[in-house]
């Protein structure tokens, strides 16, 4: 059986460097994140230094470096869902779940990200957990909201 | 006129390649592409719209109600999948064709209506709520008092060109498109991004598709003479494309009719902010704003007056209500110091402070900011900081706290012309637009923020002033244990007092009392 990571790596038996970012993105989709052997394996097949694979990864919004929590909640902070209280959903979840934006809590559980626009500007203010909207979403609903996600895994 | 032009060019386009490549459309073919259309149907046909909008109002779950709805009840009828038409109000929207009438429209259709409206449709009847507009077909009947969707007010004012065929096409899917003459043939190979803002930076661009950090690089040489892997390139969005095959199959003649006499044909738009009807527009150049605002719309949301006019996204500029019949076109909009820029347009009401927009595009940009050129990096947060230090209390009276706030401020607008002359790239040199426009239009507000420490709209929560209703407290000492800055006095089982001069506005008072003694003023 096979690596997955080394099995992505056949699919591009061009090494050229124009491969760095769909590769990680292939590695991201397949594993939700992009682990330390993943970057060595693609610096060692693409022929670059560590530094400079991770260096691109950085850079991107996209690659999160940590496994990924059970819960993704993705709060919208595009101008329309700011206009209608983002920001103050953000601040009650990140007291509620006591960790900032782009953290995991310590059980693995959620994971608190901002997200740019999710193109449905009128329902806003959008959060999204794990492909689940929540449309005009008001901070009154989020203790519910997260008995609920525990609910599930209890 | 119009249609002429169309027709002879492309009846001479078709020929022409056509003959050349020695395919011609055979009777077959066109019946396979009329079918395809759905020109003439013999059974049922219900479109249900998949789009990004459309799937957050719940069209997926709508979705599955019609395929289960047609399931059970053994119903003979196609259900196909449709991309948007741009009125995203209108979301999740279901279309019904029956065979001999025509094309008609349901909005805000969620699961548990589907039954229902079937139910009707398939009896003739329509539900009069709901439907909201039918397409034009001449072989087909069409339904009375329905309004034909060309008349409806939110597209009765636009022109499509590159928006022609959305929501009546499934965009996954190339026979669709082939059927509706949009298939131009190049040689393609698609690149995902990665997901940056600078990246829509031509140079930023390449260097991704290189496989860098996406970060510009100094002009010239530009990308037309040294570009991608080092060879001429030429970047457009996909907006630019998406003209390319109109003007290829009905000619430039027919394009440059549409426009002012420099900015030639239409642009799209992103309508969102307070308004009831938003949505993905497309006018011909040289409509005015005011043209926009008021007849894509049924009203302002909530009947608030509108303020302002946020266009061109997060490095974009406000524009003040007495500007709004400036048309869309390059050089007007320069004039009033704005830009088209990516299409976006928020409607901002008496609700939204303009200081308080100015500091939510610097906390995007200066995110966003990719960190090469000094100017942009260091300007960008040092504008934030500044704006920060504007919509909040000072936490210390007697500190250099509050000089900060007034020596920022003087330093702002020459920090935002320093950041727009000097900057690397297009992100930095229009970074500052959202604080050098708004206070431009809106310089009272930064006054009132800055000097009386007041938000009109209520929006900057940390200058607001908390008070203690002497009747309600009970004198329990939590909030004065809890206040970080030690502002509120008194003594147990006594009632209590915020000093104002000290008090930063953190609101935790309120968050804490029991007895709903503190409130805001």
């Amino acid at each position: 059986m096979d690596n997955p990571i080394d099995q992505l790596l056949k699919l591009y038996p061009n090494t050229r460097r124009d491969n760095l970012i769909p590769l990680m993105q292939d590695i991201h989709d397949k594993l939700g994140y992009l682990s330390e052997e993943a970057i060595i394996k693609v610096s060692k097949h693409l022929s670059l230094p560590t530094s400079k694979v991770y260096g691109v990864a950085t850079f991107f919004d996209q690659f999160p470096f940590e496994p990924k929590a059970m819960f993704v909640i993705h709060v919208c902070t595009g101008t329309s869902c700011h206009l209608s209280g983002s920001a103050e959903i953000l601040a009650a979840l990140e007291k509620e779940l006591n960790i900032a934006s782009g953290q995991t809590t310590r059980d693995g559980m959620f994971r608190l990200e901002e997200i740019p626009c999710q193109g449905a500007c009128r329902l806003s203010p959008i959060i999204e957990v794990n492909g689940k909207f929540y449309t005009g979403f008001s901070t009154d609903e989020i203790s519910g909201m997260l008995e609920s996600y525990k609910e599930t895994i209890m | 006129m119009e249609e002429a032009i169309k027709k002879t060019y492309k009846d001479k386009l078709i020929s022409e390649v056509l003959n050349k490549s020695g395919e011609k459309l055979t009777e077959k073919t066109q019946q396979i592409l009329a079918e395809i259309r759905r020109d003439t149907i013999n059974r049922p046909v219900i479109f249900a719209g998949k789009s990004s909008c459309g799937i957050i109002a719940g069209a997926n779950a709508t979705y599955d109600a019609v395929k289960e709805y047609l399931d059970t009840r053994s119903i003979d009828a196609e259900l196909l999948e449709v991309g948007c038409g741009g009125f995203c109000a209108a979301e999740p929207v279901i279309e019904v064709q029956l065979p001999g009438r025509t094309r008609v429209a349901f909005q805000q259709v969620l699961a548990d209506h589907v039954d229902h409206l079937l139910d009707q449709v398939f009896n003739n009847i329509l539900d009069r709520k709901r439907a909201v507009a039918q397409y034009r077909n001449t072989y087909y009947e069409a339904w009375e008092g329905v309004p034909f969707i060309d008349e409806l007010a939110f597209f009765a004012f636009q022109k499509r060109i590159v928006l022609d065929q959305c929501g009546l096409i499934n965009p996954d899917r190339i026979e669709d498109y082939l059927a509706r003459e949009g298939y131009q043939s190049f040689l393609k190979c698609i690149r995902k991004g990665a997901g940056a803002f600078v990246c829509g930076e031509e140079t930023a661009l390449i260097s991704t598709i290189e496989g860098r950090r996406g970060m510009p690089s100094p002009k010239p040489p530009y990308p037309s003479t040294k570009g991608l892997f080092g060879k001429p390139t030429i970047v457009n969005n996909v907006e630019t494309l998406a003209n390319v095959s109109a003007i290829i199959q009905n000619g430039p003649q027919w394009f440059t009719q549409f426009g002012t006499d420099t900015s030639k044909g239409t642009k799209l738009f992103s309508l969102t902010g307070k308004v009831e009807n938003t949505g993905l527009i497309e006018v011909e150049m040289g409509t005015t704003l005011q043209t926009i605002i008021e007849k894509s719309d049924g009203g302002i949301a909530n009947n608030k007056k509108v303020k302002a006019l946020n266009l061109g996204g997060p490095t974009g500029s406000s524009i003040p209500s007495q500007h709004f019949n400036t048309p869309v076109c390059f050089e007007a909009l320069n004039k009033i110091d704005t830009l088209m820029g990516s299409g976006g347009m928020v409607v901002l009401d008496d609700d939204s402070c303009m200081v308080d927009m100015a500091k939510f595009f610097m906390d995007f940009i200066r995110k966003e900011s990719c960190g090469k050129c000094i100017p942009c990096r260091e300007g960008t947060l040092r504008i934030y900081e500044i704006l920060e230090n504007i919509t909040r209390r000072p936490e210390n009276e007697a500190s250099h706290q509050t000089l900060e706030r007034f020596k920022g401020v003087m330093q702002l607008e020459e920090l935002a012309q320093v950041l727009n002359d000097t900057s690397l790239c297009g992100l930095g040199k229009t970074a500052a637009n959202p604080v050098l426009s708004t206070m431009k239009w809106f310089r009272h507000e930064y006054g009132e923020h800055i000097f009386d420490r007041n938000c009109r709209a209520g929006v900057c929560k940390q200058l607001r002033s908390f008070h203690i209703d002497v009747d309600k407290c009970t004198g329990c000492t939590i909030c004065a244990k809890k206040c970080p800055v030690n502002a509120i006095i008194g003594s147990e089982k006594g009632p209590h007092f915020i000093i104002e001069e000290k008090c930063m506005s953190c609101g935790i008072c309120l968050d804490v009392c029991k007895f709903s003694a503190v409130f805001v003023k």
